[in-house]
């Protein structure tokens, strides 16, 4: 009984109840509440990785594989959390409960990945929604800010809504809402009857709920407005740890209560995800806002992500997962440098803020061209394996036309990262740019990473190719 | 045609009136009304269905707390009738179109669906009792104890962010400190000034 408190979960969800209570009393050490929550998360991280009893409770599963998506994610909001302190502290905006309801909004996405019935997982998509709510309005000084708010909650009220359509469907034609029970009554359904039809449409209310909170193609039109009304804080949260969290709800549902209807979900995946690809670069080449810019970006990412996935292969799962732990590596660092330049004395709104860093600040001016570049897929960077493999997926499972689009595609998006690094390198304008700190480790191992771990791709493929692996022990 | 068909007609059709009102009346205060009909009507419709304890919370929380509080809200702020959007007849062409192609799709899906369904594969839960509320309580509490725990956290999170996104602290507000009128020692407010004299 007593190793139940070990679960990462229950120690976020006690500590965060605790921190609630001590931060009333000790209200102006605030560096002391953040420092609590930091250790309850690396707590939390370190558990993650100890042996925990394999499918604990009937909705909830543990397993070697969720255990390590959740260390990944805790790593990720411990890095989070460390730009989002000082960044908030030099906006003058530092409040310790924009960290308890991102804690909430964790557990949220740790509560999603490890969800093995339906309702478990409306729950966690609701948690973490509720979270992103509040973040998003945080700024209430700003319009934009609280317009993005309004804009997410009636649009995720109604992908909600959606998605309890499509999950009370399921229910209505399988009787259950456990994963694998619905497999197994899936798969004893005959395929021209009525109650196949039934479970096809609750299905694909599902899908577009989902797609909607990962900001795939056709339901992406929330992406670029909340990216810009948030904080950057903000849009970092916004661009890693949900994406993470739904790509393995994807994953889950798809390839374990929906994998005998494979011939029907690989064909909407491969559209959204060609659908994402190309509306993401081709929409990005005219934007002047730095956030709207990455937003458009981050789109086309998820499409090579869905795109992959669609594939229903070993290769294509390991390229999606592949790309999945690249693309928000590749965020963490990009959206961090922007956390840590002030230009004009405010925060970075404009590409054209960013001109004549590299002669004021040279060090913040290099990461931001190996980010860039690693983003745009040029070769000694972890950002080309990513897009190779996705790629060289397309082409074992004979979609030479749809690889042909996406490298066309990649073409286009690689015009406008250079051109941020044309305006960081080659534009003289005189901008006010300045920086709280000279250097940060934290973000100078985040590049390195990226170059390194570009040079060396295989230890990535090893760690992704283990995944995928203890993936399928699960879904048997 | 029995009795149950009839109540559910007049029910659903009335339900269907009073949500159309709710959306596009102009004062606030008889839209808020409209929708407390519609979650009456609501209500009857679950009893039609046997599921008397889901009707009664539906009356109590959404007409005895959540709508009450609204309507005071609307009443306090003193809100201008709103004027007919023109942006909202631009989008209503559209708003039909989409409505009616929906519509269609789920009518001809549903249309032979039902009666050929087989019910068994509802998988069975536990009848304890005849009334509902002992058999939700029964099942909340075993079966969904930890979905009913993480209910408990969306709502710690909602009202935390309510707080958050409400809360303005004013600068000017005078307030006493406890902790700090303890704290004062007699050096600090009496000055004994020796060799005064008159």
């Amino acid at each position: 009984m007593f190793d139940l408190f070990y679960i990462p979960e229950i120690i976020l969800s006690i500590g965060i109840l605790l921190v609630i209570v001590i931060d009333l009393y000790i209200e102006k050490q605030k560096y002391f509440s953040y420092l609590l929550i930091q250790f309850l998360i690396i707590l939390a991280s370190f558990y993650a990785l100890t042996e925990v009893p394999t499918h604990a409770y009937s909705s909830y599963e543990f397993s070697k594989f969720t255990s390590l998506i959740k260390f990944l994610l805790l790593v990720g909001a411990l890095i989070i959390f460390h730009y989002t302190y000082r960044h908030l502290n030099y906006l003058n905006n530092l409040k310790i409960e924009y960290f308890t309801i991102s804690v909430l909004g964790l557990i949220g996405t740790m509560i999603m990945i490890s969800a093995y019935s339906l309702l478990m997982l409306y729950l966690g998509i609701e948690l973490l929604s509720l979270a992103l709510y509040a973040l998003i309005g945080f700024n209430k000084a700003s319009k934009l800010s609280s317009e993005a708010a309004i804009k997410y909650y009636i649009l995720g009220a109604m992908s909600s809504g959606i998605l309890l359509f499509g999950i009370s469907l399921i229910y209505g034609f399988t009787g259950s809402i456990d994963y694998f029970e619905i497999a197994e009554q899936i798969s004893s359904v005959n395929n021209n009857s009525v109650q196949f039809l039934g479970i096809i449409f609750g299905m694909i209310f599902i899908t577009a709920s989902l797609c909607f909170k990962f900001g795939a193609a056709p339901f992406h039109i929330w992406v670029p407005d909340i990216y810009q009304g948030s904080l950057v804080s903000t849009t970092i949260l916004l661009s890693t740890l949900p994406k993470v969290a739904v790509f393995v709800v994807f994953l889950k549902l798809y390839f374990i209560p929906f994998i005998t209807l494979a011939f029907i979900w690989s064909d909407i995946l491969i559209f959204i995800g060609i659908a994402s690809i190309v509306i993401g670069s081709i929409f990005a080449l005219t934007q002047e806002n730095m956030k709207r810019l990455l937003a458009y970006s981050a789109i086309s990412n998820i499409g090579f992500i869905i795109l992959a996935m669609g594939l229903v292969t070993d290769d294509g799962l390991n390229a999606s997962l592949y790309y999945t732990i690249v693309y928000s590596f590749t965020a963490l660092a990009s959206f961090g440098i922007i956390t840590h330049i002030t230009s004009n004395s405010h925060g970075i709104e404009d590409i054209s803020d960013l001109a004549g860093l590299s002669k004021t600040h040279p060090y913040f001016a290099i990461l931001i061209l190996i980010t860039m570049l690693s983003s745009a897929g040029i070769p000694p960077l972890i950002g080309f394996h990513a897009k190779l493999m996705v790629i060289q997926a397309l082409i074992n499972n004979s979609y030479i036309i749809l690889s042909v689009l996406v490298v066309l595609m990649t073409v286009i998006s690689a015009y406008y990262y250079l051109r941020i690094i044309k305006t960081i390198y080659f534009e003289n304008r005189e901008n006010l740019i300045s920086t709280y700190t000279r250097n940060n480790i934290l973000l100078s191992i985040n590049v390195i990473l990226l170059l390194g771990l570009g040079v060396f791709p295989f230890i990535m493929f090893d760690i992704t190719s283990y995944l995928a692996s203890i993936l399928v022990d699960i879904s048997i | 045609m029995n009795i149950e068909l009839i109540t559910f007609i007049i029910f659903s059709s009335l339900l269907i009136f009073t949500s159309i009102k709710v959306i596009t009346s102009s004062n606030p205060v008889l839209s808020a009304i409209n929708l407390v009909f519609s979650f009456f009507l609501s209500a009857v419709l679950w009893l039609l269905l046997g599921a008397e304890f889901l009707s009664i919370i539906l009356i109590l929380v959404y007409v005895g707390a959540v709508m009450v509080l609204f309507l005071f809200v609307v009443m306090m702020l003193d809100i201008n009738i709103a004027k007919k959007n023109a942006a909202y007849i631009k989008y209503l062409p559209l708003g039909i179109g989409i409505f009616i192609v929906f519509n269609i799709l789920i009518i001809l899906f549903f249309i032979n669906t039902f009666e050929n369904i087989n019910y068994n594969a509802i998988s069975s839960i536990n009848i304890i009792s005849e009334s509902n509320t002992e058999n939700l309580g029964f099942v909340l509490f075993t079966d969904y104890i930890l979905e009913f725990e993480i209910a408990g956290l969306i709502l710690l999170l909602g009202i935390l962010s309510a707080i958050i996104l409400t809360y303005r602290k004013n600068p000017n507000n005078k307030y006493q400190d406890p902790a700090r009128q303890i704290d004062v020692r007699k050096k600090d407010r009496l000055k004994v000034i020796k060799g005064l004299k008159e």
